[in-house]
């Protein structure tokens, strides 16, 4: 990767298609290798079943119960089966519904302009006149490698107003700002996200573009189509299903958002809601004791999440077949 | 090629039931077995003190060992972890609850009644505390510290700007920071009100209370005559930019503000001298402390914001050893004075008469802040009943308070409990 240019003219052979699995095996065989299969799969499945199926299917069946309290303090506690109150009452939470709004606006501000620019950036390392492509590549990638939370917390030290390096500049130019107001605390989110996770998107896309076999961009390039040119009409369309997929990723990332607002919370920031995310509504009706509305709002989250995840992947894959 | 198929057939299988073993044992290690020898007990907690004080009580107690846990405070997490362990099963014998918290606590079936363990021992608090520790007459924990409110300020600073006595009222409070403002705009007298418990606090020294109860049904009266007032008053200082906004004292942003002389005082409960003395470090000598501004002159109320018990929680195999535990925390000479020193203000009578709260504080310039603390404790109204739904209030009303105004806010959040409560399937009455 470091002397590109070589790489590009003398591809190494490269498989078109996968390599296609041999029809017709033996009987006697097929049924050992299915046992051995199913060895190989048995600690997966283990862990797949209790860590991430049972959790999933206790919460959708928390979700259809309530409990019944009695007097001042609850006294005796009963379980009762109330089918979908729960759903009711998650949707009819004006809090709840307004973090969902929230969130989805905010993504569809910051993934597009996440993806947009680790698209630029990986289209600039792959570039035939990138120079220091390791050190950029790594400088890119960096501010994944910090814990959210860290860096949560660093940036509410850089937008707090009393102690923020920017907004003292600013204001001597005359421009007064609080990042942390109730009305800018949305962008200083979406530019968390996107510092953090820029990086981690660009190097899908890079690698996405390393993949691209070199004889196809040579022809382009014999037909004068270098630059700008062979990035947006050849490496751009040529990487679509990384684009997809780190837009797929980042819808469900977005729609689990955490770690920011509640560093900011914690930091005692007044301008940001405890009630910001959905998972912070869900968090705050445990709190509270409520652990069946927390299981409807949970599954509530989880469909439309997977409501907007898989809308998006049809309508690329209805566009990709139509293209 | 047979044997290795053998072998690779052995080795999900082993591979399944280490697994399943390792889950296994992860799920049995918890609870807490009723032996007859020596017992074992876990504290979970946050104040800084504790640690030291398990270790005093491990010395002299081996027949039953507590292990302290630090959780995140109560406001932070910590009451989620603890209500969350119990329900798993897996919970703390003891817990460090505040006593605002303790009704809602109670709705969770997270703490246990006490009452024939601990009664015997009430005698040794101030009343005020064994009431705030106790739910309709039954005792729910051994009351640890309190928050009696005070006003912190800086004596040079009050000096260079021409104040020459603390304010008694809040009258005086508002003329003193509008003189603060008038000479340097940039510096702030006080910090704003930004949190459900000051607002619960400042509330309580009107003499108003947020719930009442009366049968099986609460009434919610946080949008009262008392809160009102108090959210129409902090709400006009912070319009005309008289106070530091966000951040409590010891916040990273009061530091800084504190540095550089541009925040003049903070009204807060004694726990906060801890704070001070530990963030502010080379400002000894020039911080001290006065009585909480009244809203009448003289008319000798004061409020409490904080303070802790330490509660029994449920599934505890050994109440009365974890009882006994509790009383140890709270009333032991030795344990009292790691508390103090850590800058607990006791809740123990005699805890309250000792040698460090008698004598001058270096840090305060000498001055004797024990005395000022307990005059505050005794003046705070007992008119308050706390609620079955602390975490919603509190978080409610930080957002709104964040986002809008503090009347507003009042309004807002009386009717979300409302809602809040019936949802947890309690009776309940807005008036």
């Amino acid at each position: 990767m470091s002397s590109p240019s070589t790489t590009r003219t003398a591809p190494p052979p490269r498989q078109a298609t996968p390599p296609v699995p041999p029809v017709g095996r033996p009987r006697r065989t097929g049924r050992r290798a299915a046992l051995i299969a199913s060895g190989f799969l048995a600690p997966f499945a283990v862990l797949f079943l209790t860590m991430m199926v049972a959790p999933i299917g206790y919460a959708i069946y928390q979700s259809f119960f309530t409990v019944r309290r009695a007097g001042l303090f609850g006294g005796a506690q009963t379980t009762e089966f109330t089918g979908l109150s729960n759903y009711a009452a998650a949707l009819a939470d004006d809090d709840f519904i307004a973090s969902m709004v929230r969130v989805a606006l905010l993504g569809c501000v910051q993934v597009p302009v996440m993806l947009g620019l680790a698209l630029v950036l990986a289209l600039l390392l792959d570039s035939r006149s990138a120079r220091l492509r390791k050190t950029f590549r790594l400088t890119f990638f960096l501010p994944y490698a910090l814990p959210g939370a860290i860096a949560a917390v660093m940036w509410s030290f850089l937008l707090v107003k009393s102690i923020s390096p920017f907004t003292g500049p600013l204001s001597g130019l005359g421009i007064d700002v609080d990042f942390l107001s109730p009305s800018w605390v949305p962008f200083s989110i979406g530019n968390m996200l996107t510092w953090g996770w820029t990086g981690y998107n660009m190097l899908i896309i890079y690698s996405a573009l390393q993949t691209i076999p070199g004889e196809l961009l040579e022809a382009a390039e014999l037909d004068g189509c270098t630059g700008w040119r062979l990035a947006w009409h050849v490496k751009v369309p040529l990487v679509r299903p990384a684009l997809v997929l780190t837009t797929v990723f980042s819808i469900i990332g977005t729609a689990q958002l955490y770690t920011e607002p509640a560093v900011l919370v914690g930091a005692r920031i007044p301008g940001v809601s405890p009630k910001f995310s959905p998972i912070m509504n869900t968090t705050l009706s445990m709190d509270v004791g409520n652990q069946n509305l927390a299981a409807a709002e949970s599954v509530v989250l989880a469909l439309v999440t997977l409501a907007l995840s898989f809308a998006f992947l049809k309508y690329n894959q209805r566009k990709g077949a139509m293209a | 090629m047979d044997s290795t198929i053998v072998r690779t057939r052995r080795w999900p299988a082993f591979a399944a039931a280490a697994i399943l073993t390792a889950t296994l044992g992860a799920c049995g290690s918890g609870g807490n077995s009723a032996a007859t020898g020596p017992v074992s007990m876990e504290l979970w907690g946050w104040a800084p003190a504790y640690d030291k004080i398990t270790a005093e009580w491990n010395a002299a107690h081996p027949e039953a060992k507590v292990t302290f846990k630090k959780v995140p405070s109560g406001a932070k997490g910590g009451y989620t972890q603890i209500s969350d362990a119990i329900t798993a099963g897996k919970g703390p014998c003891l817990a460090q609850i505040e006593y605002n918290v303790i009704p809602s606590m109670l709705v969770k079936k997270a703490v246990t009644d006490i009452t024939e363990y601990a009664s015997a021992d009430m005698a040794k608090f101030a009343p005020s505390a064994v009431s705030a520790a106790s739910v309709g007459g039954r005792i729910y924990g051994v009351p640890v510290d309190i928050g009696p409110m005070v006003l912190f300020y800086r004596a040079d600073l009050f000096a260079k700007y021409g104040i020459t006595t603390p304010p008694a009222t809040w009258d005086e409070y508002r003329a003193d920071a509008e003189k603060v403002h008038a000479a340097d705009p940039s510096v702030k007298f006080g910090t704003t009100l930004g949190d459900g418990n000051g607002l619960a606090a400042f509330s309580l020294q009107t003499g108003q209370s947020w719930y009442s109860t009366s049968g099986d049904t609460w009434t919610v009266s946080i949008d009262n005559p008392g809160t009102r007032k108090v959210a129409a008053y902090w709400q006009d200082l912070k319009d005309k930019d008289l106070l530091l906004v966000g951040g409590n004292a010891w916040d990273p942003q009061f530091n800084k503000a504190a540095e550089a002389d541009k925040v003049l005082s903070f009204v807060n409960a004694a726990w906060a001298s801890g704070g001070v003395k530990d963030d502010l470090k080379g400002q000894a000598g020039k911080w001290a402390v006065a009585p909480m501004p009244t809203w009448s002159p003289g008319d000798g109320k004061s409020a409490s914001n904080g303070g802790s018990a330490t509660s029994v929680m449920a599934g505890c195999a050994n109440p009365r050893e974890a009882t006994q535990f509790a009383t140890f925390l709270a009333t032991d000479p030795k344990a009292v004075t790691i508390a103090v020193e850590g800058g607990l203000y006791p809740a123990s009578i005699a805890g309250q008469e000792h040698p460090l709260l008698a004598a001058g504080d270096p840090y305060f310039g000498g001055q004797k802040i024990g005395e000022v603390f307990k005059t505050s404790a005794a003046q705070v109204p007992a008119t308050w009943t706390n609620g079955p739904t602390y975490q919603q209030v509190e978080t409610d009303l930080t957002e709104a308070m964040g986002q809008g105004t503090l009347p507003d806010a009042v309004t807002k959040v009386q009717a979300s409990t409302v809602a809040a409560i019936k949802q947890l399937g309690l009776s309940v009455t807005g008036g």
